[in-house]
């Protein structure tokens, strides 16, 4: 059974951190500029808590963080007494709450994209930095990213049809939107259509694994070009294979959402893997 | 009965991946599905609203 979480105004002294985090790294990093951002736009995204073995045994705390230590950190900078938090009265295992922080970075639905990109538009096009978007509105950088992915077409000159063009040449969605981020000029609202369509035809030739080395010299060296990404790529031999094992039922669904997204299995997974280690800041 | 998939990560990401799981204390075949369920159930998800 899905357990419910509801929302409550919780005091911030009566929360803690530390069994159930995902993103223990540095968490004050830049806090003074998610404290402004907060401070000027308020919290636009509650926090997530449940209850842990140790606030159960605890008379100081009563719930366990699962997503946004540093958005709790900002509000005790603030010097604020409550903080907005969607609460799971269940106590949780560290396994269970790590597996709610974990899908909480994975989970992009819960704010409007467009609201999202409404609201960080002009000050991305002045510093194109999605990790100072997040500190300056308070909103998680997953989110961010999402919402800038998804408006990629939007508010790209050029990038619908360079999307289009991409996708007429059997190039899939996921790596059409990839390609028009990539062929972004440097006033990062237009991109550069000649350079983009001739990386769609290097990438229409190419086998799946390549097109993925392709996409990653691309975005080690975006000012480079597609003939220098595709020497880049043909050089590049430390790949390693993994083989991922999936229940039958879990792999029909799989296939299903590959087909809804225009793309194969392999790639679903290599694009998810790929987004979470990002989110976590690991590659 | 399980269905097996080969995909192609670089060292890079193997090494970030291994730091996950054993950040997350998960084996990494775990964490890949449990990844790769969230994702599938965030997209009924989306369809059902």
């Amino acid at each position: 059974m899905t357990k419910k979480f509801e929302y409550k105004e919780i005091n911030v002294e009566k929360i803690t951190t530390g069994v159930f985090q995902v993103r223990d790294k540095n968490p004050s990093k830049n806090l003074d500029a998610l404290a402004k951002g907060i401070k000027t736009m308020g919290l636009l995204q509650p926090i997530g808590l449940a209850k842990s073995k140790e606030t159960e045994k605890s008379d100081k705390y009563d719930y366990e963080i699962l997503w946004g230590q540093r958005r709790h950190l900002a509000f005790k900078r603030l010097g604020m007494t409550t903080i907005p938090a969607l609460v799971m009265e269940d106590v949780l295992s560290k396994a269970q709450g790590k597996k709610y922080a974990l899908q909480e970075n994975l989970i992009r639905e819960d704010m409007s994209r467009s609201d999202i990109w409404n609201t960080i538009r002009e000050f991305y096009i002045e510093f194109d930095d999605p990790e100072k978007c997040a500190d300056e509105f308070g909103i998680p950088l997953p989110l961010v990213k999402d919402a800038l992915k998804a408006n990629l077409l939007e508010r790209i000159e050029g990038g619908k049809e360079l999307f289009e063009f991409a996708q007429s040449l059997d190039i899939p969605k996921q790596t059409a939107f990839k390609v028009v981020d990539i062929s972004k000029n440097r006033d990062n609202v237009s991109v550069d259509n000649k350079k983009g369509q001739e990386f769609c035809k290097i990438l229409s030739t190419e086998s799946t694994v390549m097109r993925n080395k392709l996409i990653s010299a691309a975005k080690k060296t975006p000012q480079g070009d597609p003939q220098g990404w595709l020497a880049q790529a043909k050089a590049e031999k430390n790949y390693k294979k993994r083989t991922v094992e999936l229940e039958e039922s879990f792999d029909d669904a799989l296939k299903l959402l590959a087909g809804k997204l225009d793309s194969s299995p392999e790639d679903v997974i290599l694009e998810t893997l790929l987004e979470l280690l990002e989110s976590e800041e690991l590659i | 009965m399980k269905k097996k998939i080969e995909i192609f990560l670089t060292e890079k990401e193997e090494y970030a991946l291994y730091q996950l799981a054993e950040k997350l204390d998960m084996n990494i075949n775990d964490l890949i599905s449990e990844s790769i369920m969230t994702k599938i159930q965030n997209s009924e998800q989306k369809k059902e609203n």
